[in-house]
């Protein structure tokens, strides 16, 4: 040992047990602010790949610009790329929608276009085509292919190569002709249009540039548009929702950072006032105040300089598991994340409250501990120790004397009690606010629906309708799972109790049945599968006031037909454009009071592609939506998000429960010689226990109130400003999560009390009561 | 009939070279009401052998009984109880309860029972220990010697058989020793009851009853003080 600060890492060696509550502490709270920034950070990543994934790799769009200012944009040294994108007007080829569009190479690979065979145009007279478009026109690469435009110009391309799937051509069995850049300019110019596409070098301020751009070309505001949701992720989006969301991040990881700073502050607050006889000892053997806080100080670094790099590693480890779940329930669509990286932001978050915080709280404890008379330490007497100084005794009239014992340790230290029920209660509001992110997520992102199709068979114009025999038909073909029709009525004027407007009724048949018996919320499916009942949704069931057994009248040709609500379901799967009510019924029932016996929809569920054998079945008037890739996508962006708002609570939740463990097993270690004493004068271990529950209960309560209140404050300031303002929905008191955290937070508490009042039985009385 | 026997008590410390017989074949037996003092040098294994008959520790071998009772062979939970009942505890170090004010903590072993004290033997205990204008007073503002007083209490207040007590004046001045020893001795004498207590006042020793000197671990009964 070469000076008193020496004493610090030769008191750490004695009291590796002690000491390792308080860097289990500050670890689990550095893992905390790791794992959550560490998250965030790979959830924008995620979410920026997946929007350029959707909507391509630019920020800015410029109209009605001539090739000279296109040019001078270009060169600026701020952008990386930039060009053309024309799209012609509406063109068809063998009865099938072709999208043309014509732009650079670069600017197509920017927009997600890969040349899968082949190679990109490099002439005039050469063009991509997509690969179902090939497979279903019969061509190869090489052929020529004869283009008549909107104008009636015809045109021929030679075939130069393919290039991979998009979702939205499948989706409307669309397909897509792409042409070098400036390919369509022999149209006259309202055949097409053409925009320039901007994407900005890394680290450039896109609204400053954008701003400079319109400034020196004497642009409007209407030429200009931004890639909201690309600039959003990136944190620069001046979008009023954008500004909100990034309102609530911030937010949000300032009430991350607070938790850590609660628990850390709260762990070295107890430490340091277990031993304040241990620190007036120090000052009767001669040392300075300004060497206690000095030696407190050191003692923080030490203890900062172990679980710094425990909470860095273990966060690290949590985004790790969030990265290989991610890459696991990925399909091809997202770009495989590296498995084994470090999140810059995490780590200097981590690094930055640990060390910040514990500097901060060991000032505190450094001052009181100073504070602690010579005599204080040398008269042994352990009333005397600041961490047992009670104001007021024990309410025994009021209690059995353990319970009042028990409030009395948790209410006598103000501090403490702020420190250890204030970490619960951010937890618990903190666990609050993150689960609006579900909400959030559920509304941006819709999770795919049972009954989403692979396959849809629609008319190609409104008037044709599809049979019931070729639904059986599909029905045989091997690889199918559920083939399900709807037939549809539009137009019909309605009648309720209340008023009068127009209605659509649709029929179900047992698969679509079987899944609104999953979203029923009141009645019965079976009135309306195998009766005359009708079903309705609950959206409109609220606004209507509709219940069940109500009479809606429908004026079907002329004649009027009662149909009686039999169930009100959540969702529906179709939008009312118009306002107009969705009425949903079973075939017979449909057949009954339309008279009509056919389909306007067929959609499948398949195990495997049967894709080709359903385009064999189907006539040329109809259309085949491939929406297998769509699901895909929808699937793996919602999961891309998913994974890490499930994350966030998880830890969120993991942190509060080791929390309150670690807090309750060093408030006893704290008051460790006391408990020997009561149980040298006749207290049993059950009363032990007792007493240590009631201090635990009394924090885990008071935390639970604060929690409860501050938690449904700003959970209702975040809906509001997050969902309300957005989607429309109302606040509702989330009273289900709160009883779920507030159980979960004190079953955590009782569950903890046992192996500290197990410790204590074991250990030794006798040198508790000799020591004093 | 003996309130207390000690049969062949040995404790031992550590084990192989490093082994310290802290107590070698301890043997004695004292009667109801008898004032024993316990003496020795520091580390002769005084404290232990309190320790003992206390059943705050066990020893490596032998035995221990307490009205005829074997305490070392009951359970954690009913030696507690046992404990709290029928053994008074006086600490060198007083051992209040901090957080509980001098009628608390007088009333303590009878509160761990949850029976409620019977008062006017409280208030009995109260006005021999002179506490009756403290008994709202926490540990914390009291001298040393009224709480080595309000400690006293707390060891009467179950009327126990046995008082045992490790250096009771070991933390105060002359006045205050004779104090409490005096009340300590009436008030044995009043409710008839045992007490052992260690001391390394001569005086205080020689107005025992009996006298057992401990040295290395090995008693030695002196009997009678004058005998």
């Amino acid at each position: 040992m070469k000076g008193y600060l020496g004493l610090v890492s030769e008191y750490a060696k004695v009291h590796k047990k002690k000491n390792r509550l308080t860097i289990i502490c500050i670890a689990i709270s550095v893992m905390l602010v790791t794992a959550i920034f560490g998250m965030a950070d790979m959830s924008l990543k995620a979410q920026k790949d997946e929007a350029i994934r959707r909507y391509g790799n630019w920020h800015t769009i410029i109209s009605n610009i001539p090739l000279e200012t296109a040019d001078a944009i270009s060169n600026r040294k701020d952008v990386s790329v930039s060009g053309f994108l024309g799209m012609a007007s509406s063109t068809t080829y063998q009865g099938k929608e072709l999208i043309i569009q014509s732009s650079s190479e670069e600017l197509a690979k920017q927009m997600n276009l890969s040349v899968t065979q082949g190679h990109y145009p490099v002439s005039e007279t050469e063009a991509l085509l997509d690969r179902q478009g090939l497979e279903q026109f019969g061509l190869s690469i090489g052929d020529m292919i004869e283009i008549v435009y909107s104008d009636g110009q015809t045109r021929q391309y030679q075939i130069s190569g393919t290039y991979g799937d998009f979702s939205s051509l499948q989706g409307t069995d669309a397909h897509g002709l792409q042409l070098a850049e400036g390919g369509l300019r022999f149209l006259p110019e309202t055949e097409y249009q053409e925009y320039n596409y901007i994407q900005f070098k890394n680290g450039t301020n896109i609204n400053r540039a954008n701003e400079e751009i319109k400034t020196e070309f004497s642009l409007t505001d209407e030429q200009i548009s931004t890639n909201v949701m690309l600039l959003g992720l990136m944190g620069q989006s001046k979008d009023t929702t954008m500004l909100e969301v990034y309102l609530t991040a911030a937010i949000l990881f300032l009430l991350v950072a607070m938790t850590g700073t609660f628990m850390i502050a709260s762990s070295f607050n107890m430490s340091i006032l277990e031993r304040t006889q241990f620190f007036g000892l120090l000052r009767c053997l001669g040392a300075t105040k300004r060497q206690i806080k000095r030696y407190i100080r050191r003692e923080g670094l030490l203890y900062c300089l172990k679980a710094i790099p425990v909470g860095l590693l273990s966060g690290s480890v949590i985004l790790w598991i969030a990265i290989y779940v991610l890459n696991a329930i990925n399909s091809q669509y997202l770009p495989e994340m590296p498995q084994f990286q470090f999140s810059f932001p995490g780590i200097l978050a981590g690094t930055v409250i640990g060390v910040f915080v514990v500097m901060l709280a060991s000032s505190s404890p450094a001052k009181n501990a100073a504070k602690v008379s010579p005599q204080t330490a040398v008269t042994g007497n352990i009333n005397q120790t600041a961490h047992q100084n009670f104001k007021k005794a024990s309410n025994t009239k009021a209690f059995h004397v353990d319970t009042a014992m028990g409030l009395r340790h948790a209410f006598s230290n103000r501090k403490s009690m702020v420190l250890i029920a204030g970490s619960f209660a951010i937890s618990i509001t903190l666990f609050l606010c993150f689960t609006i992110l579900i909400t959030f997520m559920n509304h941006a992102l819709s999770p795919l629906k049972p009954y989403a199709p692979d396959l849809s068979i629609e008319g190609n114009a409104p008037h044709i309708s599809l049979p019931h025999s070729l639904k059986e038909e599909i029905e045989q073909l091997p690889g199918t799972d559920k083939v399900y029709g709807r037939m549809f009525c539009t137009d019909i004027p309605a009648n309720d109790k209340k008023g009068s407007n127009m209605a659509t009724l649709v029929s179900y048949d047992d698969p679509q049945f079987l899944w609104a018996s999953n979203v029923l919320i009141s009645g019965d499916i079976e009135n309306v599968q195998n009766g005359n009942g009708v079903l309705v949704d609950y959206g409109y069931s609220q606004e209507f006031n509709w219940e069940i057994g109500d009479i809606i009248t429908l004026d079907i040709n002329g004649t009027t037909h009662e149909t009686t609500v039999s169930g009100i379901v959540s969702d529906v799967p179709l939008d009312s454009s118009n306002g107009e009510w969705i009425i949903v019924c079973s075939e017979n029932t449909f057949t009954a009071l339309t008279g009509i016996t056919d389909y306007k929809i067929i959609e499948v569920q398949a195990n495997t592609d049967i894709a080709g054998q359903i385009r064999n079945l189907i006539t040329p008037d109809m259309k085949l939506l491939d929406m297998r890739q769509h699901n895909e996508e929808v699937r793996t962006g919602y999961f891309a998000m998913a994974v890490f708002v499930y994350g966030f609570l998880i830890v969120i939740a993991l942190v509060a429960l080791i929390n309150i463990i670690n807090t309750v097993n060093a408030s006893v270690s704290s008051r460790i010689n006391h408990y020997g004493v009561m149980r040298a004068v006749g207290m049993s271990g059950k009363q032990i226990q007792k007493v240590i529950r009631a201090e635990a209960a009394a924090y885990a309560i008071t935390g639970s109130i604060a929690g409860a209140i501050s938690g449904l404050f700003l959970h209702r300031f975040f809906f509001e400003m997050l969902i309300t303002s957005n989607w429309g929905q109302k606040w509702e008191p989330p009273f289900l999560v709160l009883a779920v955290v507030i159980s979960a937070a004190i079953l955590t508490t009782f569950i903890a009390v046992i192996a500290p009042s197990q410790k204590i039985r074991k250990t030794s009385i006798v040198n508790v009561v000799n020591a004093g | 009939m003996n309130l207390l026997e000690v049969n062949s008590i040995y404790k031992t410390y550590g084990a192989g070279e490093t082994a310290v017989n802290a107590l070698k074949d301890v043997n004695f037996s004292v009667a109801k009401g008898e004032f024993i003092a316990v003496v020795g040098e520091s580390g002769s294994g005084k404290s232990t052998l309190l320790n003992m008959i206390g059943a705050l520790d066990t020893p490596t071998s032998g035995k221990v009984f307490i009205d005829g009772k074997e305490t070392f062979t009951l359970e954690d939970e009913e030696l507690t109880i046992f404990r709290r009942r029928n053994i008074g505890f006086i600490f060198q170090a007083f051992n209040l309860i901090p957080e509980l004010n001098v009628e608390q903590n007088i009333t303590f072993p009878l509160l761990l029972d949850y029976k409620k004290p019977d008062l006017a033997y409280l208030e009995e205990i109260l006005t021999v220990l002179n506490l009756q204008e403290r008994r709202y007073h926490l540990p914390r503002q009291l001298s040393g010697g009224q709480q080595q007083r309000v400690a006293i209490g707390r060891a009467l207040i179950t009327r126990p058989m046995l008082i045992l007590a490790d250096e009771p004046t070991g933390n105060l001045d002359t006045q205050n020793s004779n104090e409490v020893i005096a009340l300590l001795k009436n008030a044995s004498k009043r409710y008839e009851q045992t007490i052992i207590m260690i001391t390394h006042n001569r005086s205080i020793a020689s107005t025992a009853d009996r006298v057992l000197q401990v040295s290395d671990g090995i008693i030695t009964d002196f009997g009678r003080c004058g005998e």
